[in-house]
């Protein structure tokens, strides 16, 4: 993977693993700081926040990183949980930001570990949890 | 590594029809700072010495090396002179002929960006086929002939998805000579599922210019062929035409000038239908009136859009070839099954022969149809999709943490050149 060789910031690992193990958070907003050279967390979403507040907490025409908590029923009928690591770069902002995110995907993705599944939205109406959990639901 | 601090690197991106090439400031981008270069010209040894005493001058040192005389850019190239010769700077088989590319450079870098090469750090995109020879050669020339301090190597496909912002993307790259689809997963460009077919720009301009000449029996006249002259008899406004003579043109630079005259008359009148096209709907084409820079006036309608309707059918020429649309599924189709449907809504559109009006609607309504029936399909195209990669590269030449990745000069001392290999995957 080419990378442009971004450090990331342990307050992102350390709440990630809050989210995954302690169950603390429903939703991590990750962003690239104002000099360009390390990623760090943005937003922390509480448990019981839905998939509507979390969409009201990202930005519409700036990139970011998200991680966020699936919850709902599966194929079986029972209940599950998956957690979806995002890449929001909508096509509306400047390539020059959408290039700093889509190079340091990688480097955020190695602290996030592990994570079910991988989304990239480039578009404010493909943010949406009925078509993130059909990726689950076959 | 090269951690110079401040550096403002130079991108170069070469192409067959033309090298774009560019100082990255603090700011991202800045695009008149962009040259655009024709093909390398060669130039045999002037006669009539008159007109060209300055020109001799400004490059004495290139004619003290051989008896030819290699011109450059646009400026010098749109100059007739008698006896010029023409050549590209990529031979058939698409490699770089690297007594071209020093010229090139110079002419780019030196005389018009004004740069030292030998402290300014250069980044080069390359073709998206993984070409290891290739890529070696030019580090060891780019090192051993201009002592560049750094350099750094990145393939144009992974340069133009991560300008769309997308790591996971296929990229359809149509130039004047090849037209690529190349998927690209987190940055790499997946080389096995690569299709590349020989048709692009170039060949459109020629089956044009062909068919203005036999079909039409339009004489193609270049811009040096005729004088204009205005005349106002009595009210009456008109242009008097006057031939010249062109006999001691050389034929590669006839044919280039002509080519050049027939291109602008396709970039300006063609388009892409918004569907196949069969002989009733060409009937319904707005008919519209060419003139010429003679005056010659053309008038064109069904040929409007049945030009570019090459790109989308089956030809007999290339054999294989069905349409840039199944170039795409079928590209996708060699791809992982995973990332297939990533693939499908993030087809990117690069290079200039995209720029017709209508091609992305085209392949937006033709995909899904011979596409899997419960995948989206989303085609994107930024304004900027003339030269992606270069505007990739100068946004990643820019990062300040891109400042390590480069490969230097000391490195290429320890390692040799094929340390590129391990530095630009």
């Amino acid at each position: 993977m080419m990378t442009a060789g971004m450090r990331v910031s342990d307050d992102v690992a350390n709440e990630y693993t809050n989210l995954r193990m302690k169950r603390s958070h429903r939703y991590l907003i990750i962003r690239v700081n104002d000099d360009k050279d390390e990623v760090i967390l943005d937003q922390v979403g509480e448990r019981d926040a839905t998939f509507e507040q979390f969409k009201e907490a990202m930005p519409k025409d700036q990139p970011r990183f998200a991680v966020f908590e699936l919850e709902f029923t599966g194929n079986s009928g029972a209940n599950e949980a998956k957690i979806v690591f995002i890449l929001y770069a909508p096509d509306i902002c400047d390539s020059g930001a959408k290039f700093i995110y889509a190079t340091s995907k990688d480097v955020v993705r190695k602290k996030v570990q592990p994570f079910n599944k991988e989304i990239q939205v480039n578009d404010w109406a493909d943010l949406d949890d009925e078509a993130f959990i059909k990726y689950f639901k076959h | 590594m090269y951690c110079g601090d401040d550096v403002s690197s130079c991108v170069i991106d070469i192409g067959s029809y033309q090298t774009r090439a560019g100082i990255q400031m603090h700011v991202i981008y800045i695009f008149n700072r962009v040259f655009w270069r024709r093909l390398s010209s060669k130039c045999d040894p002037i006669t009539n010495g008159d007109q060209d005493v300055e020109m001799v001058d400004a490059e004495g040192e290139n004619k003290s090396r051989s008896s030819k005389r290699l011109v450059v850019g646009s400026a010098e190239l749109n100059y007739k002179r008698d006896n010029m010769e023409i050549q590209p700077l990529f031979s058939d088989q698409g490699i770089l002929n690297f007594d071209f590319i020093e010229d090139i450079l110079n002419k780019s870098l030196i005389d018009n960006l004004m740069i030292n090469p030998k402290e300014t750090p250069l980044l080069f995109t390359e073709q998206a086929l993984h070409n290891k020879e290739a890529r070696i050669k030019l580090t060891e020339f780019m090192f051993e002939k201009y002592q560049v301090p750094a350099i750094f190597i990145c393939k144009a496909p992974v340069l133009a998805s991560f300008a769309c912002g997308r790591s996971t993307a296929i990229i359809v790259d149509s130039g004047s000579k090849t037209t690529y689809a190349t998927p690209v997963h987190d940055g790499y460009a997946l080389q096995k599922c690569i299709i590349k077919y020989d048709i692009g720009g170039q060949q459109l301009t020629s089956d044009l210019r062909t068919w203005l000449e036999n079909d039409r029996k339009i004489e193609v006249i270049p811009r040096f062929g005729f004088k204009k002259k205005f005349q106002n008899i009595n009210g009456v406004e008109n242009f008097e035409v006057s031939r010249l003579d062109i006999d001691g043109v050389h034929p590669s630079y006839l044919n280039w000038a002509k080519d050049e005259v027939v291109r602008e008359l396709k970039e300006e009148m063609f388009y892409v239908s918004e569907d196949q096209i069969d002989d009733r709907s060409l009937e319904t084409i707005k008919g519209l009136n060419y003139e010429l820079p003679d005056g010659q006036s053309i008038n064109l309608q069904g040929e409007r859009v049945s030009f570019t309707e090459k790109m989308f059918v089956p030809n007999e020429k290339l054999p294989g070839f069905t349409g840039i649309q199944h170039m795409i599924v079928e590209s996708i189709g060699k791809s992982d099954i995973d990332i297939r449907r990533d693939l499908f809504q993030n087809v990117i559109l690069s290079g200039g022969n995209t720029l017709f009006k209508g091609f992305l609607e085209r392949l937006q309504r033709q995909i899904p149809e011979i596409s899997p029936q419960n995948v989206k399909v989303k085609v994107i195209s930024s304004n900027e999709r003339k030269f992606s990669p270069w505007v990739g590269g100068s946004i990643l030449s820019s990062l300040g943490s891109f400042q390590q990745m480069w490969m230097s000069r000391q490195e290429y001392e320890e390692h040799g050149s094929i340390m590129i290999e391990r530095k630009c995957p």
